[in-house]
C-alpha cells in the first residue's frame, strides 16, 4: 500500500489547479475568440492528462473541479454555481460523468502500467543479484558489483555486507565504497520478518553501545543474513533521511538480496570446507605414495647388499676370487645408489621445508656447466656432448653448489634415461632478465601426457622398466626445487633433437663481469 | 713404489668405518694407525709423525679443525679432511686452516686412493721438468720466463690470468679455495669479489681450448662448487 505524504498531496493539488486554470484559459480563447459554442471538452483533455500523470484519484478530483469551474465561469448566470438553462445542466452532468469515467479508466491503466514497470524493475534487480551470485564466482568476489547495483535499485547511498555472529562483531566483506570506515554503526532500522515472509516491518533499534554524541546524518538500515536459524551477518544500507522509509518494492528487493547473499555465503563456506577436505585427502594420498616409493627405493639396494654380502660371508659357498670381487663391486654400486638416494631425500626435505640456504653469487653459466660435466663424465659414457654457451652471456646469480646440483641432476637424468650413444646438448642464452640454460637429448623423449608430471617428486614415466630401476624419481623434482630456491624456474618440452629438453631460467647477476 | 710404504693416520670416531678403511689401506701396503678422537689423534701425531693424515671433521672432544690447527703449528704434513656432503663452509674453513684436500663421505675406495696418492706425491716429488717448469699434459708453465705453452704454441694470458693459473698449477691436484686465489692474485682488498675467479677461470679455459683441439686439457680445471678450484696433476687421474 502506497502511503501518500502531505507533501505529494499538496503537489498533486497544485498540478490539478494549474491544469484547471490552463483549461479555463483554453475554453475562454475558444469560446470568446474562435466562436466555438461549447468548448467544455477541453476539460476532458485536462482530466486525461492528470490521470496519465497522477493516477485516477487526482483525475476524479480534476473532473469534479472542471465541472464546478465550467459551471462557475462559463455557464450563465456566470460567476454563480447556479445553472439557468436545463440544456446546460445536461452538458455539465455529461462533463462530470465522462470526466470521472475517463479519469478512472486512464488512471487505472496508468497504475497497472506502473505496477508492471515496478515488477519488471524488481525482477531485473533480483535477476542481477542472482546472476552475480550464480555466475560461479565466489560470493565475496561477486559482492562489490552486487551491492553497487542494489544501492542504485533501492535508492541507497551506500550498501555493504558484514559477516559475524553479532552485528557488533561483523567484518565488512563487500561494500559500494570500501574506503569508508563502516564500523560502529549507531541506531538503525532492522527489517523484521515473520515466518514465510508474512509480516515485514522496519523496527527502530538503538543499541546502548552506540557511540554517544554521534549524530547520524544518514538513515541506517540493516537486514540479517541467515543460515537456517543462525545469523551469519548483515546487509547494511544508508539512505538520505529526506527520503521516507524504503518502499514496499525496495524492501522486498532488499530482503530478496539479503536472502540470496546469505545463501551465497553459506555456499562459499561449504565449498571452502569441501576444498580443504579434498586437499587434506589428496595430501594424505600423496604422502602414502611417497612413503611407498621411498621405502621401496631404499629397500631394493639394501636387499641386494645384504644378499650379496651374505653370500660372500657364507663359508659353504665356494667362490672364485673374481666372482667375489664382482660381488663386492655390486655391493659398492648399490651402496653408492643408496647414498645418492639418501642425499637426494635430504636435499628434497630441505627444499620442501624451506630450510635450504642459498648464497647466490655472480657466475658464468659455462663454469657451472663445465664443473658438472666434469663430474658426470664417467656416467655419460661415450655420447657426443655439444656445449653452446656464448662468450658474452651475462653472469647468472647462482649458488655455486646448488647450481652445480641442478646441472648435475639434469645430466644424471640424461644418462639414466637415454641410450649411451644419444647426443646431449647443453646451451645457454639470455632471455629477458634471466639466463636460460637448456639441457636436451636425442633420446626417446617423454610422452606428452607425462610432460606435466616430470617435476613431481617420485614421478617416473610409465613403461620404462630400465629407468625405474636406476632413477630415483627425485632428480627433476630437485632441479625444480633448487632452481626455484635460487629465484629461477624450470620447464620441460620436446627437444628438436627428438628427446626431452629441460629449460632452467636463472636470474641474471647484477654485477658486470669486471 | 716408495709411497706404498708411507704411514697414514686415520682419525675417525666411527669404529666400523675406521676398521674398514684401515683394512683397505693396509691391504694397499700403507703403514696405518687409527685414532678415535682428537686427543688420541694428537698423541699419535706427537709419537709417530705419520706421512699423511686422514681427518674426520666431526670428532668428539677436540674437533677436526682443532686437530688440524695444532698439526699445522708443527708441520706441513698433508692432511685430507673427511666431511659430510653439503658442508661446504666447513670444507673451506678446513682448507683455509691448511688442509690439503677434502673428501665427502660416503666415498669410494678408488677415490680415496687417488687423493692419497696425489697428496703424498707432492711431498715426495714435484712435477717439474729439468728447467724448473711445471708440466701438465701438453701444457708447460715456465715460471722463470713467465711463459705458458701448449704443444708448440704460446698461450697468451693477461698478468692476472697468468698468476691465477700459476697458483693453481703450483698446487696441482689440490683444491685451492677461492679466498686463497683472490688473496694471491688480486690482494686482500678483493676478498668479497669471488666471481672474479669464476670469470677468469672461464677465460683461461676458453683460451686453452682454442689451442687444444683434441681436448687433452679439457678437464684441466676442476671446479669444486662452493669451495674453489683444482688443477689436475700431471699424472692424469680424473677421479
Amino acid at each position: 500500500m502506497t502511503r501518500i505524504g502531505l507533501r505529494s498531496l499538496i503537489r498533486v493539488a497544485a498540478i490539478v489547479l494549474a491544469t484547471l486554470v490552463a483549461s479555463v484559459a483554453g475554453v475562454f480563447v475558444l469560446e470568446e475568440s474562435a466562436g466555438v459554442r461549447d468548448a467544455s471538452l477541453v476539460f476532458l483533455l485536462a482530466v486525461a492528462l492528470v490521470a496519465y500523470m497522477h493516477g485516477s484519484w487526482a483525475a476524479v478530483a480534476t473532473a469534479l473541479g472542471a465541472s464546478l469551474t465550467y459551471n462557475f465561469i462559463f455557464l450563465p448566470p456566470e460567476f454563480t454555481f447556479f445553472v439557468s438553462d436545463p440544456q446546460h445542466l445536461l452538458t455539465l452532468g455529461l462533463l462530470l460523468v465522462v470526466g470521472v469515467a475517463i479519469g478512472r479508466l486512464t488512471g487505472l491503466q496508468r497504475d497497472q502500467a506502473l505496477r508492471s514497470e515496478r515488477r519488471e524493475r524488481e525482477a531485473r534487480a533480483l535477476y542481477g543479484v542472482s546472476r552475480a551470485i550464480s555466475s560461479g564466482k565466489q560470493m565475496k568476489d561477486a559482492l562489490p558489483a552486487l551491492v553497487s547495483g542494489l544501492a542504485a535499485d533501492v535508492r541507497m547511498t551506500r550498501v555493504w555486507v558484514g559477516l559475524g555472529s553479532t552485528w557488533a562483531q561483523e567484518q565488512v566483506v563487500g561494500s559500494t565504497n570500501p574506503t569508508v570506515d563502516a564500523r560502529a554503526p549507531g541506531p538503525h532500522s532492522l527489517l523484521r520478518r515473520g515466518p514465510d515472509q508474512g509480516q515485514v516491518a522496519w523496527v527502530r533499534l538503538s543499541p546502548p553501545a552506540a557511540p554517544a554524541g554521534r549524530r547520524d546524518r544518514l538513515a541506517l538500515y540493516r537486514l540479517e543474513l541467515v543460515d537456517g536459524d543462525e545469523t551469519i551477518g548483515s546487509l547494511w544500507a544508508t539512505r538520505d533521511p529526506s527520503l521516507a522509509l524504503p518502499t514496499g518494492e525496495e524492501t522486498r528487493l532488499l530482503a530478496a538480496a539479503a536472502d540470496q547473499i546469505g545463501q551465497g555465503i553459506v555456499r562459499d563456506r561449504l565449498e571452502e570446507q569441501a576444498t580443504e577436505l579434498e586437499v587434506a585427502r589428496r595430501s594424505e594420498e600423496l604422502k602414502a605414495a611417497l612413503l611407498d616409493s621411498v621405502s621401496h627405493d631404499l629397500r631394493t639396494p639394501l636387499s641386494t647388499i645384504r644378499a650379496t654380502a651374505g653370500t660372500l660371508a657364507d663359508p659353504t659357498v665356494a667362490l672364485a676370487l673374481e666372482e667375489a670381487r664382482a660381488m663386492a663391486r655390486e655391493i659398492d654400486a648399490e651402496a653408492a645408489r643408496l647414498a645418492s638416494l639418501v642425499s637426494g631425500l635430504l636435499d628434497m626435505s630441505r627444499i620442501a621445508g624451506g630450510a635450504l640456504q642459498t648464497s647466490p653469487e655472480p657466475m658464468p653459466v659455462s663454469e657451472v656447466v663445465e664443473s658438472a660435466l666434469h663430474r658426470a663424465r664417467g656416467r655419460l659414457g661415450h655420447r657426443l656432448i655439444q656445449v653452446a654457451i656464448p662468450d658474452d652471456l651475462p653472469l647468472a646469480a647462482v649458488d655455486p653448489v646448488l647450481g652445480n646440483q641442478v646441472i648435475d641432476n639434469l645430466l644424471e637424468n640424461v644418462s639414466v634415461h637415454t641410450p649411451p650413444d644419444a647426443l646431449l646438448r647443453i646451451s645457454a642464452e639470455r632471455d629477458g632478465e634471466a639466463v636460460r640454460v637448456r639441457v636436451e637429448d636425442a633420446g626417446p623423449g617423454v610422452p606428452p601426457e607425462a610432460m606435466v608430471h616430470l617435476f613431481e617428486k617420485f614421478y617416473r614415466v610409465p613403461a620404462r622398466p630400465r629407468a625405474a630401476r636406476h632413477g630415483t624419481g627425485l632428480g627433476l623434482a630437485m632441479v625444480k626445487g633448487l632452481a626455484e630456491a635460487m629465484g629461477g624456474s624450470v620447464a620441460a618440452s620436446r627437444s628438436a633433437l627428438g628427446g626431452l629438453a629441460i629449460d632452467v631460467w636463472l636470474p641474471q647477476a647484477a654485477v658486470p663481469p669486471e | 713404489m716408495s709411497e706404498r710404504r708411507a704411514s697414514i693416520l686415520l682419525v675417525e670416531d666411527d669404529e666400523r668405518s675406521r676398521g674398514a678403511v684401515l683394512a683397505n689401506l693396509k691391504g694397499h701396503g700403507y703403514r696405518v694407525r687409527g685414532a678415535a678422537d682428537g686427543e688420541e689423534a694428537l698423541v699419535s701425531w706427537d709419537l709417530r709423525r705419520p706421512d699423511l693424515i686422514l681427518l674426520d671433521l666431526g670428532l668428539p672432544g677436540i674437533d677436526g679443525l682443532g686437530v688440524l690447527r695444532r698439526i699445522r703449528r708443527d708441520a706441513t704434513t698433508p692432511v685430507i679432511v673427511l666431511s659430510a656432503r653439503g658442508e661446504e663452509r666447513h670444507k673451506v674453513e678446513a682448507l683455509d686452516a691448511g688442509a690439503d684436500d677434502y673428501l665427502a663421505k660416503p666415498f669410494g675406495m678408488a677415490e680415496l686412493h687417488a687423493r692419497i696418492r696425489a697428496a703424498l706425491r707432492r711431498t715426495l716429488a714435484r712435477e717439474v721438468d729439468p728447467s724448473g717448469a711445471a708440466v701438465i699434459g701438453p701444457m708447460r708453465l715456465d715460471p722463470g720466463r713467465r711463459v705458458v705453452t701448449i704443444g708448440t704454441a704460446e698461450l697468451h694470458l693477461t698478468p692476472r690470468e697468468y698468476e691465477l693459473l700459476k697458483v693453481l698449477v703450483a698446487h696441482a691436484g689440490r683444491v685451492v679455495t677461492r679466498g686463497r686465489l683472490l688473496r694471491a692474485v688480486w690482494g686482500t682488498a678483493y676478498a668479497e669479489e669471488g666471481h672474479y675467479v669464476h670469470v677468469y677461470v672461464g677465460q683461461i679455459r676458453r683460451k686453452i681450448a682454442a689451442l687444444d683441439p683434441d681436448g687433452a686439457l679439457a678437464d684441466l680445471f676442476v671446479a669444486e662448487p662452493g669451495v674453489g678450484y683444482r688443477v689436475r696433476s700431471a699424472e692424469s687421474e680424473a677421479s
